[in-house]
């Protein structure tokens, strides 16, 4: 317990800035979804960190974090079902040519 | 946590710096198999976070979930990604961070680029009066075409629209920028796209006097030479044809981020400046040093299968319809080419019947 707890949020908040940069500012479908990626992995070191030092003795942060891990996963897996669809009709993966799909 | 109190520094700054530094990679470098590999050292960098914070179940499963798994399926996915190994890009404009983050992303990137800003910066001197330069533009260009072939990259709108030039080296990196340039030089359309998104908003950076120089440079061409504006305009039209944002295909292979670039570096570091500043604002939590079973896996099994019973019921229900939503996108009846072999199909039964027919008549 030597390092704080603000030293991992620190970190977790870098993570949720390059995570929101990446994903506003990449142009391919792949690297937004590893911007996502990013996102989640920040909400999830906080959660820990907040586990570890808030209340260690129940583990319910954990289990959130779980949950956030197989949520990710199942966000890719349909999400690159969705980009490999794009991609057949579409023959491109840059998110400006699939515009027409805003309601 | 049996580490001292040093060990734990160290281990905390080494795995933050993996984190960070590795995230940044990911987003900045230009290309996207490295940046698949910045992210999976961000992912490791999280997993031994994680295991500092005494989380060893959450970061194997770390570990084999995001690297295992969706890491695979990312790389995977980049395969079908225009320009993977980031090579045409790699002499774009690039702020520090994404120039140190894709260095030595080909070898003779500096001396190429040079000379492909000389050529540029030429070409505004005494283009708009003399063509035969547009003639040198196009040696040097193939030159550099020739050099580096081994980065393949199929771009066939590129090799179709410029089929006068038309090589096997359009496979090159440089090669498209260099095209692209000369191509821009005729198309005026084309250009305009590529300096609108491709290379403006890079100018706030380093590169103002050549993104200058190539804004008159064209402009001046523009006039002389506006020729061949159908044959990009009408591959692109499908991705143009909304609104203010079209790009043209060029703009579209030349740059990987979009020109919101500096708009969302912005936000990205007011995200970030926000949190860490309500963190130094309010520092305190009622932090416990509370003694704390090690037997994590055993706690978190009997929470999952106790108390959160039904969120994992629910997860479990989640993976099965991602996995059936999954499939059914990839169902082969989407694909385009299917319906035309249905129609086959169908054409193929219909001809057995005509042909039929005939044979009971004679």
């Amino acid at each position: 317990m030597t390092i704080p707890l603000s030293a991992y949020l620190i970190v977790a908040a870098l993570l949720f800035g390059i995570g929101i940069y990446t994903v506003v500012a990449q142009r391919s479908a792949v690297m937004v979804l590893m911007g996502v990626e990013v996102l989640l992995n920040a909400i999830g070191l906080n959660l820990i960190a907040f586990w570890r030092y808030v209340h260690p003795q129940d583990y319910s942060g954990q289990i959130f974090t779980i949950l956030i891990v197989t949520v990710g996963a199942i966000e890719m897996a349909v999400g690159l079902a969705i980009m490999m669809l794009l991609y057949r009709n579409r023959q491109t993966q840059q998110v400006d040519d699939y515009q027409e799909l805003k309601g | 946590m049996m580490l001292g109190e040093t060990a734990q520094w160290v281990a905390f700054i080494l795995f933050t710096l993996l984190t960070v530094l590795g995230a940044l990679g990911m987003s900045t470098t230009m290309s996207m198999f490295r940046s698949g590999i910045f992210l999976m050292a961000s992912f490791i960098g999280v997993a031994g976070l994680f295991i500092l914070l005494s989380a060893d179940l959450l970061g194997l499963l770390q570990i084999m979930m995001y690297i295992g798994g969706m890491l695979v399926m990312i790389l995977f996915m980049l395969l079908f990604s225009m320009d993977p190994g980031g090579a045409m890009m790699a002499g774009m404009d690039m702020s520090p961070v994404e120039r140190l983050f894709s260095r030595g992303l080909k070898p003779q990137d500096k001396g190429e680029e040079h000379s492909g800003q000389d050529d540029m910066a030429g070409e505004e001197d005494s283009d708009g009066e003399k063509p035969h330069d547009h003639a040198a533009m196009q040696h040097s260009g193939m030159k550099i075409d020739g050099e580096h072939d081994h980065h393949a990259m199929h771009n066939s709108d590129d090799q179709e629209g410029l089929s006068e030039q038309a090589q096997p080296q359009s496979h090159g990196e440089m090669a498209d920028m260099d095209m692209g340039d000369e191509d821009a030089a005729h198309k005026p359309h084309d250009y305009a796209a590529i300096n609108h998104s491709g290379m403006n908003h890079g100018a706030a950076e380093q590169q103002m006097g050549e993104n200058h120089a190539m804004t008159h440079g064209d402009a001046g061409n523009s006039p002389t030479s506006g020729e061949k504006d159908c044959e990009h305009g009408q591959m692109d039209h499908s991705s143009m044809d909304h609104g203010d944002m079209d790009m043209g295909n060029m703009d579209m292979d030349m740059s990987m981020v979009t020109p919101a670039r500096p708009w969302a570096a912005a936000i990205g570091i007011a995200f970030s400046a926000v949190l860490v500043g309500l963190l130094l604002w309010r520092p305190t939590w009622p932090v416990t040093s509370a003694a704390f079973s090690t037997d994590s896996p055993r706690e978190i099994g009997m929470l999952l299968m106790g108390k959160y019973m039904m969120a994992f019921e629910g997860v479990g229900l989640l993976i099965l319809l991602g996995i059936f939503g999954a499939v059914f996108l990839q169902r082969p009846g989407s694909h385009p080419s299917d319906q035309g072999r249905e129609a086959y199909v169908t054409a193929d039964k219909n001809p057995v019947s005509i042909e039929l027919e005939p044979e009971d008549e004679s």
